[in-house]
């Protein structure tokens, strides 16, 4: 479990996409900062940690097939999904809270993180990262506005249990299908 | 040594393999042949895991590939592409991997320096030739040293220095006694490397053994292929 977790983790730390984005996030909202926007600059940040999620589960199904030499190297899924999101968590981590720090709100730290691991379980699942990426901004930026203005008083369930929702199918898809 | 036993795979309405069995020896070089869409890739897939047969079974020392806890060191594929995301260098991808078997980092040049790669090891994957991409597939293959390698249609896109390299080294791995496995619907490639051949025609294995018993009577194997799936009529 540590071996495949800590290849995990060294898959994530050397794929250029998700240091550009990490760049990205932070120069963005400390520019946003100086703007000082009316609902804070943790939305903005958001964007960011969705597209990092998105983009370090989904760069496995881009050209080139690293899905199969995963699965060739790991081929007992449920041991490779597991580790994948222990391994994310483990280097989003200090992202996130570096992120929330730059935000001036270090306490959305724990809330980001697990929008973070839901868009990666968005990209397991949709295994194409712009379609995943689409996916997850539309529903954060416009889906859930929406829903909350026109249904102030339904009780949704919180964040973690739609995370855990999500991680749950996205398990569950990926040791069923044939990568 | 692999083992495959009356594998009958579906996908959809289709039945693309047909109680598929033979087997692939040590210390030989068994090409696996057929047309395209014959079914060999699908069976290859079954053999290393990636897709589930609907009956029979595919083993590697008598073990199912999906099975094994440190599989680099039992088994090494080659499939279609390099395996590697187009934005991490070879080096880096490499590393993930051994990582993942828990193989030494040293092993990492060791394959680089093997198959050749090693100026061009701090290159992204994306960059590569589609000889240098085949390259780095077999690197991996060879990653966990392992008694067996599997390959799907090594050859295909080659120059024809890339096959003779590709020929050369995997007669030598066989003559080390591994067991080398290697699909390909070039049978004048085939008849240069093959010991033993297992042809595959529609899903259904149509004959399997040495290569001058697959000849048979017949001038060539192609001839003798030909011979054998040309009661099905011209694919083409």
């Amino acid at each position: 479990m540590i071996r495949t977790a800590y290849a995990e983790g060294l898959k994530l730390v050397t794929l250029p996409s998700l240091r550009l984005t990490l760049a990205l996030t932070w120069a963005v909202v400390l520019l946003l900062r100086l703007a000082d926007p009316a609902g804070g600059v943790v939305p903005y940040a958001r964007i960011g940690t969705l597209v990092l999620g998105v983009l370090a589960a989904g760069h496995e199904y881009q050209a080139g097939g690293q899905i199969r030499t995963s699965l060739l190297a790991v081929p007992r899924r449920p041991l490779l999904a597991v580790a994948k999101i222990a391994a994310l968590a483990v280097v989003a981590a200090p992202f996130v809270l570096v992120t929330a720090l730059l935000a001036g709100e270090p306490g959305a730290t724990g809330g980001l993180l697990l929008d973070l691991l839901l868009a990666a379980a968005v990209g397991t699942v949709v295994r194409h990262p712009v379609g995943a990426t689409g996916v997850v901004l539309t529903a954060y930026e416009i889906g859930v506005p929406l829903i909350r203005t026109h249904l102030p008083d339904v009780a949704w369930p919180t964040s973690p249990v739609w995370t855990a929702a999500a991680i749950l199918i996205s398990v569950a898809t990926f040791c069923r299908r044939e990568a | 040594m692999i083992t495959v036993e009356g594998v009958t795979r579906v996908r959809g309405r289709t039945r693309i393999l047909h109680e598929v069995g033979f087997t692939a020896r040590p210390g030989r070089v068994t090409g696996f042949l057929g047309p395209n869409g014959a079914g060999k890739t699908s069976t290859l897939r079954v053999l290393l895991g990636l897709d589930r047969p609907q009956a029979g079974r595919a083993l590697i020392d008598g073990r199912r590939y999906a099975e094994l806890e440190r599989p680099l060191t039992v088994a090494g594929a080659l499939l279609d592409g390099s395996g590697a995301h187009r934005s991490r260098t070879a080096r880096a991808h490499l590393r993930w991997v051994a990582a993942s078997n828990g193989l030494p980092k040293g092993r990492v040049d060791e394959v680089l320096e093997l198959v050749g790669l090693s100026a061009d090891a701090g290159k992204r994957a994306g960059r590569y030739s589609l000889g240098m991409s085949r390259r780095l597939g077999l690197a991996t293959a060879l990653l966990g040293d392992p008694p067996v390698l599997i390959l799907d249609e090594p050859v295909n896109g080659l120059d024809p220095a890339g096959i003779r390299w590709m020929r050369t080294f995997l007669r030598e791995r066989a003559d080390q006694g591994r067991t080398v496995l290697l699909s390909s619907h070039l049978m004048g490639e085939l008849a240069e490397t093959a010991d033993d051949v297992v042809i595959i025609d529609q899903g259904r294995v149509v004959s399997a053994g040495t290569l001058a018993e697959v000849v048979g009577d017949h001038p060539t194997l192609e001839d003798a292929f030909l011979a054998r799936t040309a009661s099905r009529g011209a694919a083409w």
